[in-house]
């Protein structure tokens, strides 16, 4: 009871200063922030102005959403997961153990790292025991059988030498984040049907996964924007056909339509242009939604009063969108941003699965996935189904930052 | 009322028909048609090429391929309208209207049983964490939603699918029933083996959209409940539950049924996603196979009826709208 009371008092408290500070034509998060943080309930009631008016000059609408930020303990995760994995992608092939075009045994399980030798004894040093083929085969099916070579153990090290690779396309490097020691090949997640090491290739393979989804995001985001606040900015007849366009292009079931669109693409193209015509393909009905929710942020933002201001002063349309309602939007943006990536990930993923993926030469997580759609595959070698965590992992942590992002954007 | 749903109604035709074209001719512009595929059926099975060539000229004749594509559109909508034929499937090989009559039912059915268990729930789960804001049930249903949000459906369809297949065992998936009931009439054990059948599909479909039903609702009940007449109804001396489910539910509901429009393809793309994952004979593998063969008619009716059905839904909704919300009625009156 007293638990509601109180919140419903906080809720009018904030009302208030939030009318306060809007007639100070300050933004409304900023004044009840700078209050909040300085926990001065009361003066802001009794002189709202004089608080917002003194502390807007060291502490900017930035400073204070990044301190509202750190506050979101998953959204923290989410930032340092995210950043993460971009440094994981960038230097892929520093992380990656294994050549990830290189081919070795097929379908081999994962070398599990132990730290005892074969007697039993313990040794500091982590070691794998390479799946090499027994010699023996299985009595009902005939098929060479693989297991552990207890022999010649694999000793496991940091920064280690492996195969040859250019950090930025450049520099020729070979030292590798972990690995053997000598440089044999080492397979953590196991192998794929060609016998191609899956944790390497999924770590190389983030490069193209998180490069078509960013691509896309910001095309999805220019046009969105662009879309949404000329139509809420200039309303009237542009408004209302663009509107009935949008509300179109929403109306389309959109997974099959991603498929009929795929379906399009020639399988002879060269794979850069196939990469050009998936993303094109994703970009294409991205964008109707964030139009939508910025043409309503727009459309409400040019009847406030400084707009109207500037436009009464005699400010181009130009200057008006770019100086008042751009920033204003701007969040909202962001946050649609951080979220929007992982929906393209996770769609990649999808359409991979259902067999439309990048080209082989490149590297995927669709790709990867396209195998296990087959039953039988993953009921056989289940490793091969790991890129899924991959994808998991990057869906979260996107998400989580945009959940804490839109909490510090827009606390209400 | 009627006037305003008649608006509705008709301000959906022109939607419909711009659907219709897009539909059309990104189907029929992708390379290669159902020729080529007998073409490439016959030369595998070993004929010469001269005579599958023949073949595949023959399909094209049969079935109209050769004619220029706005003729075709034209030859193919009159059909709908006039006769409801929606075209020929050629890989079925039987009328279209067929195929999508055995798929969209189940399909429809599934969707909407997720929809309303999806719906309940998340309701029921909104109300509970809004009464307890903060508290250690508030957080924990909110995590359950973020995961249920976030967790990729065909991601989770497959990791379930694998473990009931390899880890557990179990058989009855990728069908409605097991074999002895094929023909049955409808029993309770009849009613068990489909839902042992169905019910990871339903599950997962489910859980995103109970997350998204379960935000919307705590976030309205919240704002309900700070409103004036809440209190005022706990100033009466009404008990607490009373005040809730009395007072500010009812009006916590309607954004909910407002924002019924998003969820509604939400949950449709949740059925389609892991039915193609368990391949249930619904409308979802139907899309898949009938694009990987060129077999058009079926894939662009296929689309066409789904975005048919959400726009129906969005006017159901709207119509629930506008019977719960006067000021949307007399809106919409004016406009």
């Amino acid at each position: 009871m007293t638990s509601i009371d109180d919140i419903r008092k906080q809720a009018e408290r904030r009302e208030e200063r939030k009318t306060a500070a809007e007639a100070q034509g300050v933004s409304p998060a900023t004044a009840i922030d700078v209050a909040d943080d300085l926990g001065v309930e009361g003066l802001v009631e009794t002189n709202p102005v004089d608080v917002t008016a003194v502390d807007r000059s060291d502490q900017s609408y930035r400073r204070l959403m990044f301190r509202r930020f750190r506050r979101s303990i998953s959204g923290m995760i989410g930032l340092v997961l995210v950043s993460l994995l971009f440094f994981v992608s960038v230097f892929a092939y520093f992380f990656a153990p294994v050549d990830p075009k290189a081919s070795y045994l097929a379908f081999s399980p994962p070398d599990a790292v132990s730290f005892t030798s074969r007697d039993g004894g313990f040794s500091l040093r982590p070691r794998v025991y390479p799946t090499i083929e027994t010699g023996e085969l299985d009595p009902i099916t005939f098929q060479p059988l693989t297991g552990p070579d207890y022999e010649n153990p694999i000793d496991l090290g940091f920064f280690v030498r492996g195969f040859p690779y250019r950090i930025f396309g450049l520099i020729p490097s070979d030292i590798h984040f972990f690995g053997a020691v000598d440089g044999r090949p080492v397979h953590f997640l196991g192998t794929d049907k060609l016998g191609r090491d899956i944790l390497s290739r999924a770590i190389v393979g983030s490069r193209i996964s998180l490069f078509i989804a960013v691509i896309v995001v910001t095309i999805t985001t220019v046009v969105g924007t662009t879309v949404g606040i000329s139509s809420g900015y200039f309303g009237g007849r542009i408004d209302t056909w663009v509107q009935r366009f949008v509300e179109i292009v929403l109306a389309f079931p959109q997974l099959p339509l991603y498929l009929a669109l795929t379906t399009l693409i020639p399988i002879t193209a060269p794979s850069n242009v196939f990469i050009a015509f998936v993303i094109a393909v994703l970009a294409a009905l991205g964008w109707a939604q964030l139009s939508r929710e910025v043409r309503g942020k727009s459309l409400a933002l040019a009847r406030i009063e400084y707009v109207r201001a500037a436009m009464a002063v005699g400010a181009g349309d130009g200057r008006i969108i770019f100086r008042h309602i751009l920033p204003n939007v701007l969040s909202h943006v962001i946050v649609a941003v951080t979220i929007a990536i992982p929906t393209v990930v996770l769609l990649e993923s999808f359409l991979g699965f259902l067999g439309f993926a990048v080209k082989p030469p490149l590297i995927s997580w669709g790709l990867m996935l396209q195998d296990t759609g087959t039953f039988s595959v993953i009921g056989s070698y289940p490793w091969i189904l790991s890129p899924v965590a991959f994808v998991l992992v990057t869906v979260f942590a996107f998400n989580a930052l945009g959940d804490g992002l839109r909490d510090a954007v827009d606390p209400y | 009322m009627l006037r305003f749903l008649l608006k509705r109604i008709l301000a959906t035709i022109p939607v419909l028909f711009v659907l219709s074209v897009v539909t059309f001719s990104i189907i029929h512009s992708r390379p290669g048609d159902y020729g080529d595929f007998v073409y490439a059926m016959l030369v595998a099975r070993g004929s010469s090429t001269v005579e599958a060539q023949r073949a595949a000229e023959a399909a094209r004749e049969e079935y109209g391929l050769n004619d220029p594509l706005p003729v075709r559109y034209v030859n193919w909508i009159t059909g709908i309208v006039t006769r409801g034929d929606f075209g020929h499937s050629f890989y079925y090989n039987r009328p279209v209207a067929d195929v999508v009559a055995e798929r969209l039912p189940p399909t429809i059915i599934l969707a909407l049983t997720c929809h309303i268990l999806a719906t309940i729930f998340g309701v029921s789960l909104g109300i509970i964490a809004a009464t307890r804001q903060y508290s250690w049930v508030d957080t924990l249903i909110s995590f359950v939603s973020f995961i249920g949000m976030t967790v990729p459906r065909f991601l989770l369809a497959i990791i379930i699918l694998y473990i009931l297949a390899f880890r557990l065992n179990a058989q009855n998936f990728g069908t409605f029933f097991s074999p002895q009931f094929g023909g049955a009439p409808w029993s309770w054990a009849k009613f068990v083996d489909l839902v042992q059948h169905v019910w990871p599909v339903v599950f997962i479909a489910t859980f995103g959209g109970l997350a998204y039903n379960m935000r919307v609702m705590r976030g309205n009940l919240l704002d309900t409940l700070n409103a004036q007449y809440v209190e005022t109804a706990r100033a009466k001396g009404l008990p607490e539950s009373a005040v809730v489910l009395k007072h500010a539910v009812p009006n916590a509901l309607h954004p909910l049924v407002a924002y019924q429009g998003v969820v509604l393809p939400y949950m449709l793309t949740g059925e389609i996603e892991v039915a193609i994952v368990f391949s249930l004979a619904t409308v979802g593998p139907a899309i898949v196979g009938s694009m990987a063969v060129g077999d058009i008619y079926v894939t662009a009716t296929f689309m066409l009826v789904l975005a048919a059905t959400l726009l129906v839904g969005n006017i159901i909704a709207d119509i629930l709208l506008a019977a719960l919300d006067p000021r949307v009625r007399i809106g919409g009156a004016k406009a």
